[in-house]
């Protein structure tokens, strides 16, 4: 399992190497990058399909709290193949497409997929935040590349407010710090409830600052909009189903594994109901969210809104903390990883080849060209979460959770419906005008092979996930256990057995 | 009125600050009395993975990291990952840079004075000097690979103003290209002979003698080629182009 950190280090190593390659074979080094991502996907595959429950594995052969240590369980496993999945088919459109010819770019994106492996896998505090930085520096730079009159803009909309809290983050470390004397996450996690509360919510919020600024919550997500549509499709796509995806899974790690300590149930920290407030939070992102995406005209905006709401159910019910609410809000991550992909994938192509980026001006292409139409549909079916479809098992599962719990539940529950009306409303919109005959004549869109089989790949995905949740399910029921309570297999059992092993 | 909020956000935040600082519940607070528990004692008397030794002076060999600056010994050995994401944060910069911006099209440089042209070859062969000292003295004296490898970046700069040719970034980041290369070579090295990445592999060496501490000594010989390179090759770019290049 130590095999785990190649993930890491192989990334690194080819982009360490592409402005060698770069200069001699400028063609072959993109093929190498590409060929890297693939790599990425099946270790990351391999290392899934080896996770027996959590396994600590230490780097520079210091043991925990010392050294840095990697976690791999359930959860870290199906998260990072999901990303490395989303990270392999967004670069492949984009070599494909033809629109990036600087080998910078594929450098780029082989640091953000290193950075989001790091995020994921890391078992150390401050090693997450040097992860945070290189994932947040390498996006700025991509975000710039986009070539129309938002790019910049949206950079530096990201990179001022990232920053700022990159700083509460560094602040945080430093007071545990200094109060804890550890950066480790699972010797943290066992001992965050000896805290004075005031610190504690203190502690919690400075690290959230950041977290919750990535995972694109009200109201740290003001930079959402601009980035997305700034940003080439292929990245917007890496943002919303990768660098999302991977936030998600770090709130879901700390709120849950740290500032509770592992006991199951809305999430507090000392005397505070630090899970009440990130209920409240997740409910006004679901309202803002869908609202902001239903009076919204240009697509790629539109879909980052959704992806806004989307982030606010998932964090609705990863405050609740129950089992059932943890297993919906994974399996509603994952399935929203897919579907925003094949959406932003398919509407980056047609933007490209167009260079309509409003949804009204979208009038009559899927007469002339009815396969656009409909991968917009499933994606757009997959992310509202129509039965058959996979972000239905997901909702079904958080609503599930949130009905039983009694008055504040009602108004969650309703809300996610409402929420689920909203955008069936704006993206059934969007399709329906794709499928109106417009006045003028359209251009036919053509893709290319690889853009078939990126597309064919998700389609099928979401349709499996959607018709039998059962071929991920035994693994993603398992990750509550590992988190909540303390199974012999849990993730702060497998650090603290190498603690006592190293005090003898 | 956006003013009034943000100070009145500011406010809130310096209040909370203040309460979570001077918490009077029971519990940790953020300032102990006694700090004994810090992993950081253990990086000082060298004691992580086995006992501390009784004594710690110059010419030891038995211990488990041989850097005599314990703040290297920290840095590049006991936390050495967090290190290569110090330096891919660099490369991520340099990167980004080159990705964004464009080559001037007429790009005339201003001629260097006579004091610049006189002064300059003196200055940087002192200044080539001390940053390679600071870096291949990391284990040994306050410094180390960044501070060292900035040095000589400013050497680069002050050559390139003097002889006032337009900078090339290609070797730079030919250089830049092989140390990033050496350092995951390193840790691969560790990892499939030692059983971990970035572990030790070359032993500790006798404590204060300058080839001691190899792991260190050759990762922050390598961090500062890194970082001169990456430096140099940043300020080249910005040498040669403009803004509002996208492709």
């Amino acid at each position: 399992m130590n095999q785990v950190i190649l993930l890491i280090a192989i990334p690194l190593l080819v982009a360490f190497s592409m402005p060698l390659t770069g200069k001699l074979f400028p063609r072959v080094s993109k093929v190498i990058a590409l060929l890297t991502l693939l790599f990425e996907a099946i270790w990351a595959g391999f290392i899934l399909f080896n996770t027996k429950g959590a396994v600590s594995v230490v780097i520079g052969g210091w043991l925990p709290p010392f050294g840095i240590n990697l976690v791999v369980d359930h959860l870290s496993g199906v998260v990072a193949f999901v990303v490395s999945i989303v990270v392999l088919f967004s670069i492949f459109f984009q070599l494909s497409s033809g629109l990036s010819k600087k080998p910078n770019f594929y450098m780029l994106s082989l640091l953000l997929v290193a950075s989001l492996m790091g995020i994921i896998f890391t078992g150390d505090l401050f090693n997450l935040f040097v992860f945070f930085e290189i994932a947040g520096i390498s996006a700025y730079s991509l975000i710039a590349s986009g070539k129309n009159s938002n790019s910049s803009n949206g950079a530096l909309g990201y990179l001022i407010p990232a920053s700022v809290a990159s700083v509460f983050y560094l602040v945080g470390i430093a007071l545990i710090y200094s109060t804890l004397g550890t950066l480790n996450i699972a010797q943290i996690a066992s001992s965050f409830s000896s805290v004075k509360p005031i610190l504690a919510t203190f502690i919690a919020f400075s690290l959230l600052t950041l977290v919750l600024l990535e995972f694109e919550i009200v109201p740290f997500n003001s930079w959402v909009p601009r980035a997305y549509q700034g940003a080439p499709s292929s990245i917007s796509a890496i943002f919303s189903s990768g660098l999302a995806l991977a936030s998600g899974y770090v709130m879901l790690r700390l709120g849950v594994i740290v500032f509770n300590g592992g006991q199951g149930g809305f999430i507090r920290t000392g005397s505070f109901e630090l899970g009440h407030a990130l209920f409240g939070i997740g409910v006004i992102t679901v309202i803002a969210g869908e609202i902001a995406a239903l009076a919204q005209k240009d697509v790629k905006k539109m879909l980052a809104f959704s992806s806004v709401g989307q982030m606010g159910m998932v964090l609705v019910a990863f405050s609740i903390g129950t089992h059932s609410s943890i297993y919906g809000g994974i399996f509603a991550l994952i399935s929203h990883s897919f579907a925003k992909l094949l959406l932003f994938l398919t509407a980056g192509l047609i933007i490209m080849k167009t260079g309509k980026s409003k949804y009204t001006q979208w009038t009559g292409i899927a007469r002339c060209s009815p396969l656009f139409g409909v991968l917009m549909l499933i994606g757009s079916l997959g992310v509202i979460g129509i039965p058959l479809f996979s972000g239905f098992w997901g909702k079904f599962a958080i609503i599930g959770s949130t009905v039983v719990l009694g008055k504040i539940g009602f108004i969650a529950t309703t809300l996610i419906l409402a929420a689920s009306v909203v955008e069936g409303f704006y993206f059934f919109r969007l399709v329906h005008t794709m499928f109106e005959t417009g006045e003028e004549k359209v251009p036919k869109v053509k893709a290319n092979f690889a853009f078939w089989l990126i597309s064919s790949l998700l389609v099928a995905v979401i349709v499996a996930l959607g018709l039998r949740p059962g071929i991920i399910d035994g693994r993603l029921k398992k990750i509550p256990g590992e988190l909540i309570g303390n199974a012999e297999s849990g993730y702060v059992q497998a650090v603290n057995k190498q603690l006592k092993g190293s005090k003898k | 009125m956006n003013k009034v909020a943000a100070l009145g956000v500011i406010v809130i935040l310096g209040i909370f600050i203040q309460m979570a600082l001077h918490d009077s519940n029971p519990g940790k607070g953020a300032f102990p009395e006694k700090s004994s528990s810090l992993v950081a004692d253990s990086y000082l008397t060298k004691s992580v993975s086995q006992k501390a030794p009784a004594e710690i002076s110059p010419g030891d060999t038995k211990l488990e990291n041989g850097a005599a600056n314990v703040v290297t010994s920290v840095v590049v050995d006991y936390r050495g990952f967090d290190t290569l994401g110090e330096v891919t944060i660099l490369f991520a910069v340099a990167a980004g840079i080159g990705l964004f911006l464009k080559k001037r099209p007429h790009f005339k440089p201003r001629q260097p004075g006579t004091i610049l042209k006189t002064l300059v070859p003196l200055a940087v062969f002192f200044i080539f000097i001390t940053g390679s000292y600071v870096f291949l003295h990391g284990h040994l004296t306050p410094g180390g690979g960044f501070p060292g490898g900035a040095m000589m970046a400013a050497g680069v700069v002050l050559l390139a103003l003097s002889i006032r040719k337009s900078m090339r970034s290609v070797f730079f980041k030919i250089l830049e290209s092989l140390a990033g290369i050496s350092f995951v070579a390193i840790g691969l090295i560790g990892l499939y002979t030692k059983g971990s990445f970035l572990q030790n592999f070359l032993g500790a060496g006798a404590l204060g003698n300058l080839y001691s501490a190899w792991l260190v000594m050759i990762l922050y010989f390598i961090i500062g080629i890194k970082v001169a390179a990456e430096l140099s090759s940043v300020i080249a770019d910005f040498d040669q182009m403009e803004e509002g290049g996208k492709q």
